[in-house]
């Protein structure tokens, strides 16, 4: 009979395994060792917002573990939103508060996507107004350097009117337009809108 | 054999640059040096992953059976690419997130498949881990240079740093990739080309300096 350790066969199954199986233990450890938690994940989000850490009370989380809050809010014609948090402003006399949403906006290039955070401020006398927009992510587009600063700069006021990236001449909402990347603009704006439509209770 | 370090330091960084001269990894290369710091971002992703995945497979060069050596060597990047993700996503992940899906296509970088199969697997260890760091380092540099030239035209910025409100778009766009990738292969031709031919001309004066010093009559078909 063959000496078994002697079949090419044999060895090659071995060698293989034996580096899968030590690849796979060593990637478990690290992964525990590495693991970052979706609450963690909201930290550096509203860390990127505010420069510090913040406390906030979830009303919306779909990767959160509280069954009630899982459900995002979509709609079908611009977008979703996948998270809100109200961030108390504790050392605030005025009773403000700021609501952060993760947004997605459809309909950018190649029907491609771009997500969102952006920060409403809200008071209890003034209509609540967009204070800050970060990028998060984006699918599928491929001039997002185009939208600059400027250009979210350009949502940063009352909520009352939705945006438009296109000119289809639309008086009842507001022209933000980027020259060169409007598909993605038009995602952008998409993100925006279903912040002001849940701001505006529609 | 003894092993030249300083050659394979050249190679790596200069004559062998797995990006403007061997063109290889021209896909990051092309998408990601939209910014100088993306470019130093994965630079060094894939210079760590070449390093350790050069050491490990120089380890094993003697155990993997050479039917399955390239299964193996992908086993093997694929392990680092992976610790290279969590290590983003844990503690830098801005540039985890700029990075996004370049970042798990390492695995089929054809530069750190090329290292494993030609260098790696018939090389000692430390020959190895320093072909991974200089080649690595060479991909790092070429990156690197590319992203700022694109950034500096794209966005009139450096490092993320506004320089002026001058932009020129087509640099920020894939074909101003393709533009500038073009450009910086043309530069490094000429450049290297001119270091080699200046070389020759070095070696070539040497030559004919000991022809006269010591009247050699060379082998000239005999009309010598």
């Amino acid at each position: 009979m063959n000496n078994p350790f002697k079949l090419v066969w044999l060895k090659c199954i071995i060698v293989l395994l034996l580096i899968a199986g030590i690849s796979g233990g060593l990637l478990a450890i690290l992964n525990d060792v590495f693991y970052v938690s979706p609450e963690e994940r909201t930290h550096r989000a509203i860390q990127k917002i505010y420069g510090e850490k913040k406390e906030y009370s979830v009303i919306i989380d779909v990767d959160g573990t509280d069954e009630d809050k899982k459900q995002p809010v979509i709609y079908e014609d611009m977008g979703r939103i996948d998270k809100i948090y109200y961030v108390d402003k504790t050392d605030d006399a005025d009773k403000n508060f700021d609501m952060l949403f993760k947004t997605t906006g459809y309909f950018g290039y190649k029907n491609g996507t771009i997500t969102l955070w952006v920060k409403v401020v809200c008071s209890e006398n003034e209509q609540p107004t967009i204070d800050k927009i970060i990028l998060e992510s984006f699918d599928k587009q491929t001039l997002m350097s185009k939208l600059g600063n400027s250009f979210y700069e350009g949502f940063y006021d009352v909520t009352d009117n939705y945006y438009q990236a296109k000119d289809k001449k639309d008086e009842e909402k507001t022209y933000n337009p980027v020259s060169g990347a409007t598909y993605s603009a038009t995602a952008a704006c998409n993100a925006v809108n279903c912040v002001i439509k849940f701001v505006k209770g529609e | 054999m003894k092993t030249d370090y300083k050659k394979i330091a050249v190679d790596g960084l200069i004559t062998s640059n797995p990006t403007f001269k061997l063109v290889l990894g021209t896909c990051p290369t092309l998408a990601l040096t939209t910014m100088a710091m993306n470019g130093i971002g994965m630079g060094l992703a894939v210079t760590f992953v070449l390093i350790f995945s050069n050491i490990l497979i120089s380890l094993l060069r003697k155990v993997i059976p050479n039917q399955v050596r390239i299964p193996a060597f992908v086993l093997i990047i694929a392990t680092f690419v992976t610790i290279v993700r969590l290590l983003l996503d844990y503690a830098m992940p801005d540039l985890y997130d700029s990075l996004g899906l370049y970042l798990p296509l390492i695995v089929v970088n054809c530069i750190i498949l090329a290292r494993a199969e030609s260098f790696a697997s018939k090389h000692n260890v430390l020959a190895s881990a320093c072909d991974g760091l200089f080649t690595g380092l060479g991909f790092t540099v070429a990156l690197t240079l590319m992203g700022a030239f694109r950034e500096i035209l794209g966005s009139g910025a450096i490092f993320g740093v506004k320089l002026w409100d001058f932009q020129i778009a087509f640099f920020s766009s894939s074909s101003g990739a393709f533009f500038t990738y073009a450009i910086f292969i043309a530069m490094f031709s000429l450049i290297s080309g001119a270091v080699i031919d200046a070389k020759k001309r070095k070696a070539y004066g040497k030559i004919n300096e000991l022809k006269q010093e010591n009247a050699v009559v060379f082998d000239n078909g005999g009309n010598e």
